[in-house]
């Protein structure tokens, strides 16, 4: 009865592991207080004892057995066994030998860590008593308990797969073992607050498998009492961070890479436009009579191919800038209030000598009217781009193209009709897509860049609204946006 | 009319002299922004055309330095500039600290002519 209160009073005051030092001849030639207490004994009686000692009579053979084993460099590892105490009372332990090698790589003397069993068996109790015992071992997370020295007492399959070890090698370790370098400093000062608090906190620590390379993991742990409210360890959830980590880097990167995207592109867009100015400035002021003296006809159609080209490579650079802001929503809208008869009035002024050139009648069919909120600007833009398409697919003489404008839900929706060679089905859904267009731009009059339609469905969207086609091959397409005439903000 | 250019860009500066004296108003110009805030602090200009963009001391330089002075609200100052100014905000904020309008590059030449005309009429 004694060694059973020996043992108790042991416990209550420290949760360290028993350690003895055992020589080749099975001589302990050192020991932690607390093995010496747990056996009723001072250190110092302890001291040059024989394991066998500590053995109870019955276990003998099974002791030779694990010391014979170890003098080979087998290993051993949370073995169970019986322990005798000074007054008989026998206990078991989970025994695990390490090696001490001297100089010339001989064995010189065992290292051993016993854990007390009862102890081990009480946290393993209380995890599988917890109404999460089956989270525990069967989640696709990391779990291990530890007692209050660190010491790992319990861990499930997902654990020890993960940690590349078996779940018997893993008991009686000290979790610093399984802890990279570089967060062992971490994981200490966090036991030690712990101990000292009973507050555990969660953090990011780097985990060490037997072979594989370290990773990130996010540590939280919980407490776990004994029936008399001491603390006697926790349990702890371990989630790999390695693709968080992954995603998070990689999104950083992407980031670095969208800010050099966009001052690339806004240092090229200036680079490029300022040549500009003074070709397209000279080129209309040579056009223009009273400035620079007359051309002949040859001079003057040289001079506005120059003029036409230089605005095509405006338009591209403008709408380059444009679907960039667009992509990274930072497109701007001014929106104000303006009556859907002067947008009406500038859009068709403006595509009018394209549409005459090709003899091309425009009707416009106004079912509201009224003043709205909106980007008056980018929505004329919205319509011009399609405008400008109709027309250019439209044949000339007999091309009719009808701009029709109605109330559609709470959206104004604007539906641009042609009679035109029409979009075969299979294209209609690229059509909006990015340089969609490039390869047929090079034929088109009115210079489009392949970005038009995209830029449109990214102002129209940016404004609220939706945008699409219905088209049959030989009849002709109707492209239709909605605006919401209240405006957005942006 | 008096009106100067200030741009580090010689052939902008040449597009701007052109349309300036064939609209018959006499023309000066800067090819730094040091040497243009020298000239509007020496000389009363009735306009401005003011690259943001330039090395050293910059159209915006120009702007603050005059805004400091208190002497901005005496110049019809128009920022002429390929800078990407993202159709609102820092426009908006120039005008709050008394540039007259921005005129972005590349202009048609009968914007530039507009302008001149613009600013002529309110004299």
């Amino acid at each position: 009865m004694s060694g059973r209160f020996e043992k108790r009073i042991a416990v209550r005051k420290t949760l360290d592991p028993m350690t003895r030092s055992v020589d080749l001849d099975g001589r302990i030639i050192d020991c932690n207080d607390k093995y010496a207490r747990m056996l009723g004994y001072m250190k110092d009686e302890v001291i040059g004892m024989s394991i066998f000692d500590h053995t109870p009579e019955e276990s003998h053979e099974r002791l030779k057995t694990i010391f014979n084993q170890w003098r080979r460099h087998e290993s051993v590892n949370n073995r169970r066994f019986p322990l005798i105490t000074r007054s008989g009372n026998v206990f078991d332990v989970l025994i695990t030998v390490g090696d001490v090698v001297g100089s010339d790589g001989k064995l010189v003397r065992s290292r051993t860590v016993l854990l007390d069993y009862e102890e081990v068996q009480n946290l393993q109790e209380l995890v599988k008593l917890s109404k999460y015992e089956s989270l525990y071992e069967h989640s696709p997370e990391m779990y291990r308990t530890v007692n209050t020295d660190g010491i790992i007492v319990h861990c499930n399959n997902r654990y020890a797969e993960k940690m590349e070890y078996a779940k018997s090698e893993i008991i009686g370790r000290n979790l610093v073992e399984h802890t990279a370098d570089r967060s062992i400093s971490d994981i200490l000062i966090n036991m030690a607050q712990w101990r000292f608090s009973g507050v555990c906190h969660s953090g990011e620590i780097w985990m060490k498998p037997k072979t594989s390379k370290e990773f990130l993991a996010l540590v939280t742990p919980t407490n776990l009492y004994d029936d008399e409210g001491a603390l006697i360890g926790r349990n702890v959830v371990i989630q790999d961070m390695t693709k968080m980590q992954e995603t998070t880097q990689m999104l950083e990167e992407r980031r670095k890479i969208d800010q050099m995207k966009d001052e690339f592109l806004t240092g090229i867009t200036h680079e490029l436009k300022t040549p500009l100015t003074p070709i397209i400035g000279f080129s209309q002021a040579l056009g223009k009579p009273g400035m620079l003296g007359d051309l002949n006809k040859r001079q003057a159609d040289a001079v506005n191919t120059i003029l036409n080209n230089a605005t095509h490579l405006k338009q591209l650079v403008t709408d380059l800038l444009d679907i960039h802001k667009l992509e990274l929503g930072r497109m701007k809208f001014k929106m104000a209030e303006f009556d859907l008869k002067d947008l009406l009035d500038n859009v068709t002024s403006s595509i009018m000598h394209a549409a005459n050139e090709k003899n091309i009648k425009i009707k416009v069919t106004s079912k509201t009217r009224g003043k709205i909120i909106g980007d008056q600007f980018r929505i004329a833009e919205v319509m011009t781009n399609i405008l400008y398409n109709a027309i250019d697919f439209s044949p000339n003489d007999t091309g009719r193209i009808e701009i029709i404008v109605e109330k559609e839900d709470e959206m104004i929706k604007f539906s641009i009709k042609d009679n035109g060679t029409g979009i075969p089905e299979d294209k209609q859904s690229e059509l909006f897509n990015k340089f969609y267009q490039i390869a047929t731009s090079m034929e088109r009059r009115h210079g489009g860049t392949g970005l038009g339609l995209s830029i449109c469905k990214g102002l129209v969207e940016g404004m609220g609204g939706t945008i699409g086609v219905v088209s049959k091959m030989n009849e002709g397409s109707t492209f239709h946006f909605t605006i919401n005439p209240r405006g957005v903000e942006s | 009319m008096k009106i100067l250019a200030v741009d580090d860009n010689p052939d902008i500066i040449k597009l701007v002299q052109l349309t300036v004296e064939v609209m018959g108003h006499e023309f000066e110009s800067a090819g730094g922004g040091v040497e243009g805030l020298e000239k509007i602090k020496e000389t009363k200009y009735d306009m401005v055309f003011l690259d943001l963009s330039m090395p050293d001391f910059t159209g915006m330089d120009i702007i603050e330095s005059l805004e400091k002075d208190g002497t901005i609200k005496d110049q019809h100052i128009i920022l002429f500039t390929a800078s990407f100014l993202g159709m609102g905000e820092l426009e908006e904020e120039l005008i709050k600290k008394g540039i007259h309008s921005v005129l972005a590059k590349p202009a048609d030449i009968d914007k530039i002519m507009d302008k001149i005309n613009s600013i002529e009429a309110m004299l």
